[in-house]
């Protein structure tokens, strides 16, 4: 089992620059993405919003991880100026919600994560299977409650998570999307994997390398 | 200002919006309490939580406001700008799914002539239904959408193309919506958001309109064929 209870001041830092040099590594991917299927917008809009975060970064390393969570969700919506803001904005701050004062353990976090993915689903007024991050958010947190109902060990739980991540961003390439401006593609946009699925496989990615690398996160 | 409803207008494009509240404008003069919010915090095309709340705020009145928008993320924006208000005012605000500026300059006229919340916002969505009228008489029938994910793209396209095979006139609404819509028409339907569980309402006129709801009913209850 994860021990997120040490997950203090430095593993803030180390989540808010990992995620960043992520997304600043990825920007062309999702602007490429973004381009088939949208308004080629989505690499710069989350650039935007990881780099105003990061600005801030030793602001919220201070503060406890769910003040921080909620403050970044802010800073998303805040900041973005696209469908990703209100969606990532929703995404932390619903975490935010449900996180515990003091020490996170794994069901805490599971909790955690649902809350999130509810008001991503609330705030875009969807579900899977409609080609957005939900279809690869929503696998990755039933897989995290599963393994940690099962105490599934620390090392097979990322790299369970992980394939949850890619086979939900996989699927999204056959799916008709019918939700934001792919969906004015109508069945033109199968064939094209979603930009949002791509940056939120590519950020829970990330978190787990952070997570299974530093000690500071463990 | 004035204490008729506000209008607030929200497009990724600040020349949109400030054109469109300028259209608004011209109609209602300083009747009718508008802002627009429109571009990225960059100033490129996108949309700002911050600038649409302070829109909000600097327009409210008692009587309310309605939020006009041009694509999704406007909508989620206004959405997330609204949610930061007091409940009270929350309320109060109602977002219209009406073309951008049609559905603004309508809600502007319906504003400036004294209408209430709710008849600026029916009036702005109203401009979205241009079907042929059917009287209210006309029975209704009701059907509740079992299909797991609701009807989306597949299932519209499936009932409206069920719908367009007959010669009756047939319309259809969510139950807890008043304004009908074509039911011939993807747009209209697709727009109901339809989503697992709701009650459609159905009704028709025409040579075979009794045959065309019973079809209809028959697609939504056995899950579109899917």
């Amino acid at each position: 089992m994860i021990n997120i209870h040490s997950m203090k001041a430095q593993c803030i830092n180390l989540l808010i620059t990992g995620t960043a040099t992520c997304i600043e590594e990825h920007r062309e991917l999702l602007t490429e993405l973004d381009s088939k299927i949208g308004d080629a917008d989505h690499g710069i809009n989350m650039l935007r919003g990881f780099q105003a975060i990061l600005a801030i970064s030793p602001e919220l390393s201070e503060l406890n991880f769910g003040e921080a969570l909620k403050k970044a969700g802010m800073t998303m919506l805040m900041k973005v100026g696209g469908a990703s803001g209100p969606l990532y904005g929703s995404l932390l701050i619903g975490m935010s919600k449900a996180t515990p004062q003091e020490e996170i353990n794994l069901k805490e976090f599971v909790v955690m994560l649902e809350k999130g993915v509810d008001d991503v689903k609330k705030r875009g007024k969807s579900d899977v299977g409609e080609k957005t991050m939900l279809d690869v958010l929503v696998p990755v947190s039933l897989q995290l409650k599963e393994d940690a109902n099962n105490f599934t060990d620390k090392e097979q739980l990322i790299k369970n998570i992980i394939q949850q991540a890619e086979k939900g961003l996989e699927a999204t390439r056959l799916m008709q999307a019918t939700k934001g401006r792919a969906s004015f593609l109508g069945e033109r946009s199968i064939g094209h994997l979603d930009p949002g699925a791509m940056s939120i496989c590519l950020l829970i990615k990330t978190i787990c390398n952070i997570i299974n690398s530093k000690k500071e996160c463990t | 200002m004035s204490n008729n409803v506000g209008v607030m207008i929200v497009s990724h494009s600040l020349a949109v919006a400030s054109g469109t509240a300028e259209m608004v404008r011209q109609i209602g003069g300083d009747n009718i309490p508008i802002s627009f919010a429109g571009g990225n915090t960059d100033g490129g095309l996108g949309t700002d939580v911050e600038v649409i709340l302070k829109g909000l705020q600097e327009i409210w009145t008692e009587a309310g406001i309605v939020v006009l928008y041009d694509l999704g993320s406007a909508e989620m924006s206004s959405e997330a700008a609204i949610e930061m208000l007091p409940e009270y005012q929350q309320k109060k605000i109602k977002i219209c799914e009406a073309p951008l500026v049609e559905g603004a300059i309508l809600a502007g006229v319906e504003s400036c002539g004294g209408g209430h919340l709710e008849q600026v916002t029916s009036v702005a969505e109203k401009k979205q239904v241009g079907i042929d009228k059917i009287s209210n008489s006309i029975e209704s029938h009701r059907v509740t959408i079992a299909h797991p994910i609701g009807m989306h793209a597949r299932p519209a396209v499936k009932f409206t193309q069920l719908a367009k095979s007959f010669e009756a006139n047939v319309q259809v609404k969510l139950e807890e919506q008043i304004v009908w819509v074509d039911a011939k028409s993807i747009v209209r339907v697709m727009g109901l958001k339809a989503r697992h569980g709701k009650v459609l309402n159905l009704r028709a006129t025409g040579c075979d309109a009794a045959e065309a709801v019973k079809k209809l009913i028959v697609l939504v209850d056995t899950n579109f064929g899917e």
